[in-house]
């Protein structure tokens, strides 16, 4: 306990140096602004901005890329509560009661609400991880191959289950993010995969490069193909003021819904979205007036937005702790931190505890960071909204062609991140759910190389995935987890109607 | 999470023609993978548990079963209305441009292909007239070319120039 004190003061001394500082102003400043343009997501925009942080040492880099990530959800609350146009699907609830304060000349207090529920519950959250990944963390130094293997299994079909309509179509989507993780030399045997005799895919294809095509190029057209002539002028807004009397009425709900928020964003697949869902539900239950919600009442806007933020935190937690991201954006920070070398898990609590705690240090500052920055500055971001799309979108698609290209120098790498832009541009209007394939992409070459481990420590083949308990839980649980909505539907179809 | 599940709640499409027709290209395509799987041999005087081939070869097998559940789910299913084909136009207009704008970027160089591609972009996406298409290219260009200079990445000036 006493050791987790002094990384975290040493974690603050290294967050809290003027350049990192800096860096994390940037980032939250940079977050904001691609949480708030119109055609890109948390995801994309993440994505877009990852290549900034490869010059960087290894500890400022994670500062910048927490206070991107906490930006872009910051930023997304904005344009719900403004143009009742939700960035990301988390903060779909918050337009519910955010638009109509908006529309009654209350976006003030709606964005003052979304700021503050964010920080307080961020904090509690983050506070709730430092004291609950330490533990988590010492029981995942007990896991072998097998467990991890396992964990993976359940983590990627827990997410394709809940991923989108239909199960199927997530499950190809899954597939094809591991097919794209083949490609490349297999590390332990030397053989060359899917190369196709090209010397660029020798070192595989790379991470950010697929994660830019994914998600940003194919954001783009789909907001140009949705877009069609239809323009949104967000809201007026004033001033940014919180009244005592709308701080006391949203504090309970603030407070349930970081509760919420946190508990629900560490289970895998469940996340933000959820969250935020739950929280509105659990505070229209519990008003004494539900028929207010919807139209403007303050809880609506404060408990969502407190779940979100909170499920954000819970949701690192199974990515620092054992390595498994349980979402796409923890993918995507799994990602980044993989390119910098830093390899979340168990170990990493045990044999670099300054790097996670300098993590969790950078957490608390950009929360921090985004809150002072956030409320004076709400209507210079704002202006962004004004930017028509037909400006904007032909440089982000610029910004994502030098981005990828500053990974490796390679143009091969552009056309590369162009045609899963296609790919994923069909994807997205048919249905087929992005998320399983960055955790397929991510995942992949962890389970394979667990999955060969666990092998090779085994007596029994395959069966040693079965003969030790953690391990066969999570088989049998990630089983459950693809089956057994299938199952149901199936009674569901056949009952008589 | 499942950040493309999306604001706008899109119509739920089950099965139909266009489903089938992408099952059976994700078979095709499956198939190739598998085919291309099973030529990997692994070094003769390494016995691994698990060689180059076993991990692949399962990805492919979900692949193709997947792919032959979407099949048969498409039979059944009902193809949902469609907007016409020309609502994607300009999302496809813009990809090509795209297209065109990585295939020429080394020998262009970045100044030039990007202004190219930009120009071409504001148009389609209906930025007129043309002198604030120029001017909005110029600007884009400079800016983006002294923003990621100052970040220390170094842009190719063009294959075309050395010539």
């Amino acid at each position: 306990m006493i050791d987790i004190w002094q990384h975290l003061l040493f974690g603050f001394q290294v967050a809290l140096r003027p350049e990192n500082l800096g860096l994390a102003l940037a980032g939250a400043l940079l977050g904001t602004v691609v949480g708030v343009l119109p055609g890109i997501g948390p995801v994309g925009g993440i994505a877009i901005l990852l290549p900034l942080t490869f010059r960087l040492p290894p500890a400022s880099a994670m500062i910048m890329l927490t206070a991107v990530y906490y930006g872009t959800m910051y930023g997304g609350s904005t344009t719900s509560i403004l143009m009742n146009v939700p960035g990301e699907a988390s903060s779909v609830v918050t337009s519910f009661d955010g638009y109509a304060m908006a529309q009654q000349g209350r976006a003030g207090p709606a964005l003052a609400i979304a700021a503050v529920g964010s920080f307080v519950a961020g904090t509690l959250s983050i506070i709730a991880l430092t004291f609950f990944s330490p533990l988590l963390a010492a029981w995942g130094l007990t896991f072998g191959p097998p467990e991890y293997f396992g964990l993976m299994l359940f983590g990627l079909s827990a997410v394709s289950s809940l991923a989108g309509e239909s199960l199927v179509k997530a499950l190809l989507s899954m597939g094809f993010g591991l097919m794209l993780a083949t490609v490349g030399t297999d590390l332990v045997t030397g053989v060359p995969r899917f190369t196709f005799s090209i010397p660029y895919l020798l070192d595989g294809i790379d991470f950010v490069v697929v994660v830019i095509g994914l998600f940003a190029i194919s954001e783009v057209l789909v907001s140009i193909e949705e877009a069609r002539g239809t323009s949104r002028v967000p809201m007026k807004l004033e001033r940014i003021w919180l009244g005592v009397k709308d701080l006391a009425e949203s504090f309970w709900a603030i407070i349930r819904g970081s509760v919420i928020g946190f508990y629900i964003g560490i289970l895998p697949a469940a996340g933000a979205t959820i969250a935020s869902f739950l929280s509105y539900g659990v505070e229209k239950q519990l008003a004494r007036d539900p028929s207010t919600f919807g139209k403007g009442d303050i809880r609506g806007v404060a408990a969502p937005e407190s779940a979100n933020n909170a499920a954000a935190v819970g949701n690192m937690i199974p990515m620092l702790t054992l390595g498994i991201p349980g979402s796409s954006t923890t993918a995507l920070m799994l990602g980044a931190l993989l390119v910098l070398n830093v390899v979340p898990g168990p170990l990493l609590f045990r044999d670099h505890p300054d790097v996670v705690w300098g993590l969790v240090a950078s957490m608390y500052v950009s929360n921090f960071v985004l809150l002072i920055l956030n409320l004076p500055l709400v209507g210079i971001f704002v202006r962004i909204l004004y930017i028509p799309e037909r400006l904007l979108l032909p440089l982000i698609v610029a910004i994502c062609v030098i981005g990828t290209y500053a990974v490796n120098f390679s143009a091969f790498d552009l056309l590369v991140m162009t045609l899963l832009g296609l790919i994923a541009f069909y994807m997205r209007k048919n249905g087929y759910p992005l998320g399983p394939a960055v955790l397929g992409l991510v995942l992949g070459d962890l389970m394979e190389q667990n999955l060969r481990r666990s092998l090779i420590m085994s007596r029994t083949g395959a069966l040693i995935f079965f003969t030790r308990p953690i391990s066969a839980t999570l088989i049998v649980l990630s089983m459950l987890s693809l089956f057994v909505p299938v199952l149901l539907g199936l009674l569901r179809r056949h009952r008589p109607a | 999470m499942s950040v493309e599940r999306g604001p706008a709640a899109r119509p739920v499409r089950k099965g139909g023609r266009s489903d089938r027709l992408a099952a059976v290209i994700i078979l095709a395509a499956s198939a190739l993978y598998v085919r291309y799987a099973l030529t990997f041999q692994p070094p003769r005087f390494r016995s691994e548990a698990l060689g180059p081939a076993t991990f692949p070869l399962m990805i492919g097998g979900l692949m193709l079963v997947c792919a032959a559940w979407l099949f048969i789910q498409s039979l059944r299913g009902v193809e949902a209305p469609r907007p016409p084909w020309t609502v994607y136009v300009p999302a496809v207009l813009l990809w090509v441009a795209l297209l065109a704008y990585v295939l020429l970027f080394d020998l262009l160089g970045f100044p030039l292909s990007t202004a190219l591609f930009l120009a071409a972009a504001l148009r389609l996406l209906g930025v007129r007239p043309w002198w604030k298409v120029v001017l909005y290219t110029a600007l884009f260009t400079a800016g983006l070319y002294y923003a990621f200079t100052a970040l220390d990445v170094r842009l190719p000036h063009g294959e075309w120039l050395r010539r």
